[in-house]
C-alpha cells in the first residue's frame, strides 16, 4: 500500500500546462528523487503534493484519502508531510531553537519544555546544537538548511518533501545538508526529493524518476536509469550532468 | 529699529515658558501618543482590508484614501471640529430630538482628524511591508501545518511590523509637529497658547522663538529616542 499515490496529476497556468498526466507512487520508508531539465515541471510537482500549488486536475492519495477533495484536512495533512526549501525559508525572527520548536508547541499543542527538548535532540542530530540560541542570519546557507530540516522533523512528518536543498549552497556546503538527508534516509524517512546532486540520487534513491516537458519520461531504480537509460532525453540528460 | 531695542526675551521667557511646558505641552504629548498608536491599529485595518480578497472592501478603502489624502489635515480638522457635530444634530432632528446640540472638543477632534490622517498614511506603509515579506515566508508556515491566517499573522506580520518601524518613527516625528494645526480648532496647545500671549503682550519675535524651539527640542529627544530603539531592535535581530 503506497503511501502517497498521485494519478494523473494535471497543473495548468493558462495555456500553459507545466504537469500532464503525472502517475507516481510513493511506499512508506522510500526515497524518491525527481531529476531533469530546469522547466520540467520537478519543483511544481513537488509543491503540488502539499498543496502549495492547487493541481488542475488528477489525484493525489495520501492515507487512502484523496487530498484534493473539498473536505480534505488539508492543514494536518501538512503537519504530516514536511517541506525543506531552496532557499530555506527560516524565520529571521526567531532564534533557531525558536524556529524548531515553533510549530510543535503552537500546532502540536506540545508542552514548551518538551519541546525544547526535543528541538535540542533535532539540532543535535543535525550538528547544530551549538547554534541553538543564535538567529538564523548567522549561519551558513549549510547549516540554515539543516536547522530547516530539523523544523521540519520536528513536527514528526511521515514523509518529507526537498526542493532542490541545495541548489542555493556554495558546492563546498552541499555535502554537509546530503550527509543529514543521508542519515534520515538510513533511519527510513520517506523522502521525495527534487535534486541535481546525481551522486546523491545514485546512491540514496530507491527509485528515480526523471522529468521532461510536464512528462514522467522513465522511472526506475538507479541503477536503471543511471546505467542503461532508456529513452533518448534521460541519455542526453544524463550525458550534459554526468560530464560536469 | 525700535522692535529690536524692545526685546524682552526674559520677560517672554518667565511669563510664556511655564505656559508651555505646562499644559500646553501635556496637550501636544497627550494628543500625540494617543493619536499616534491609534492611528497604527487604524492603518493596519486599513491594510488588512486592502489585502483582503472582498472587492467592495477593497474599494471603499481606496476611495476613502483618496479623499483622506486628498484634502489637507488642517481641512480635516476644521471639518470634525464645527461641521461633523452639526451633522449629528441634523440626524438627532430627524430622529425626534430637536434640542439636541452636539459639541466635541477640540483635543476630541484633534485626536479623531490625526488618527485618520496618519492612519491613512501608515495603512500604505504597513500593506507594502507586508507584500514585501518573502513569499517564502509564508509557504514554509503553510507546509509546517499553519492556516493562512496564522501563517499571516504569526509569520508575516511581526516582520512586515519590525520592517516598517524606521519610517513609522519618521511619521510620528511629522505627527508631532502636526498637533500644531489644532491651534485653528481653539486647542490650547503649544502654537495656540503661544498666539494667545503674544496678543496681550505684543512680543512677537520672543514668543514665536521660544515656541520654535520648544517644537525642536522634542522631535530631537524623540529621534534621539526612536534611534536608540532602532539600534536595539536591530541588535535583537
Amino acid at each position: 500500500m503506497a503511501l502517497i499515490e498521485i494519478k494523473n496529476l494535471k497543473k495548468d497556468y493558462g495555456d500553459l500546462h507545466v504537469l500532464k498526466d503525472i502517475n507516481v507512487s510513493v511506499e512508506e520508508g522510500e526515497v524518491l528523487v525527481l531529476i531533469g531539465p530546469s522547466g520540467s515541471g520537478k519543483s511544481t510537482f513537488l509543491r503540488c503534493i502539499n498543496l502549495l500549488e492547487q493541481p488542475s486536475g488528477g489525484e493525489i492519495i495520501y492515507d487512502e484519502k484523496n487530498i484534493l477533495s473539498r473536505k480534505f484536512d488539508i492543514q494536518h495533512y501538512r503537519e504530516q508531510v514536511g517541506m525543506c526549501f531552496q532557499r530555506f525559508n527560516l524565520f529571521p525572527f526567531m532564534t533557531v531553537l525558536g524556529n524548531v520548536m515553533y510549530a510543535p508547541v503552537h500546532l502540536l499543542k506540545m508542552p514548551k519544555e518538551q519541546a525544547r527538548i526535543e528541538a535540542l535532540e533535532l539540532l543535535e542530530k543535525v550538528g547544530l546544537r551549538d547554534k541553538a540560541n543564535v538567529y538564523p542570519d548567522t549561519l551558513s546557507g549549510g547549516q540554515q538548511q539543516r536547522v530547516a530540516i530539523a523544523r521540519s522533523l520536528a513536527m514528526h512528518p511521515k514523509a518529507i518533501l526537498f526542493d532542490e536543498p541545495t541548489s542555493a549552497l556554495d558546492p563546498e556546503l552541499v555535502g554537509e545538508v546530503l550527509e543529514v538527508m543521508r542519515q534520515l534516509a538510513q533511519e527510513g524517512m520517506t523522502m521525495i526529493v527534487v535534486t541535481h546532486e546525481m551522486g546523491f540520487a545514485r546512491d540514496v534513491a530507491n527509485k528515480v524518476i526523471f522529468m521532461d516537458g510536464g512528462y514522467v519520461l522513465e522511472e526506475g531504480t538507479p541503477e536503471e536509469i543511471f546505467s542503461h537509460p532508456k529513452h533518448d532525453r534521460t541519455k542526453e540528460f544524463l550525458s550534459r550532468v554526468l560530464s560536469k | 529699529m525700535r522692535v529690536l531695542q524692545n526685546l524682552n526675551f526674559e520677560k517672554a521667557l518667565s511669563e510664556l515658558l511655564p505656559k508651555l511646558l505646562g499644559n500646553a505641552l501635556e496637550i501636544v504629548l497627550f494628543v500625540s501618543i494617543s493619536s499616534f498608536i491609534l492611528a497604527i491599529l487604524f492603518g493596519f485595518l486599513l491594510a488588512l482590508g486592502r489585502l483582503s480578497r472582498f472587492k467592495l472592501l477593497n474599494g471603499i478603502i481606496i476611495v476613502f484614501q483618496e479623499i483622506i489624502r486628498g484634502t489637507p489635515l488642517l481641512v480635516q480638522l476644521v471639518y470634525i471640529y464645527y461641521v461633523f457635530p452639526l451633522f449629528v444634530q441634523i440626524i438627532a432632528y430627524f430622529l425626534g430630538f430637536p434640542n439636541y446640540t452636539a459639541s466635541l472638543s477640540s483635543v476630541a477632534a484633534g485626536i479623531i482628524g490625526i488618527t485618520i490622517n496618519y492612519g491613512t498614511y501608515i495603512s500604505e506603509v504597513i500593506r507594502s511591508a507586508i507584500l514585501g515579506i518573502d513569499k517564502g515566508q509564508t509557504e514554509a508556515a503553510l507546509a509546517l501545518g499553519f492556516s493562512p491566517r496564522q501563517a499571516m499573522f504569526r509569520i508575516v506580520i511581526p516582520q512586515a511590523f519590525f520592517n516598517s518601524i524606521p519610517v513609522l518613527g519618521n511619521y510620528l516625528l511629522t505627527l508631532v509637529k502636526d498637533t500644531s494645526l489644532m491651534a485653528y480648532i481653539t486647542a490650547p496647545e503649544l502654537l495656540q497658547t503661544t498666539q494667545a500671549y503674544i496678543s496681550q503682550s505684543f512680543t512677537t519675535i520672543e514668543s514665536y522663538t521660544i515656541v520654535a524651539v520648544v517644537y525642536l527640542v522634542i522631535c530631537l529627544c524623540l529621534s534621539f529616542i526612536l534611534k536608540a530603539a532602532e539600534r536595539r531592535l536591530c541588535r535583537r535581530r
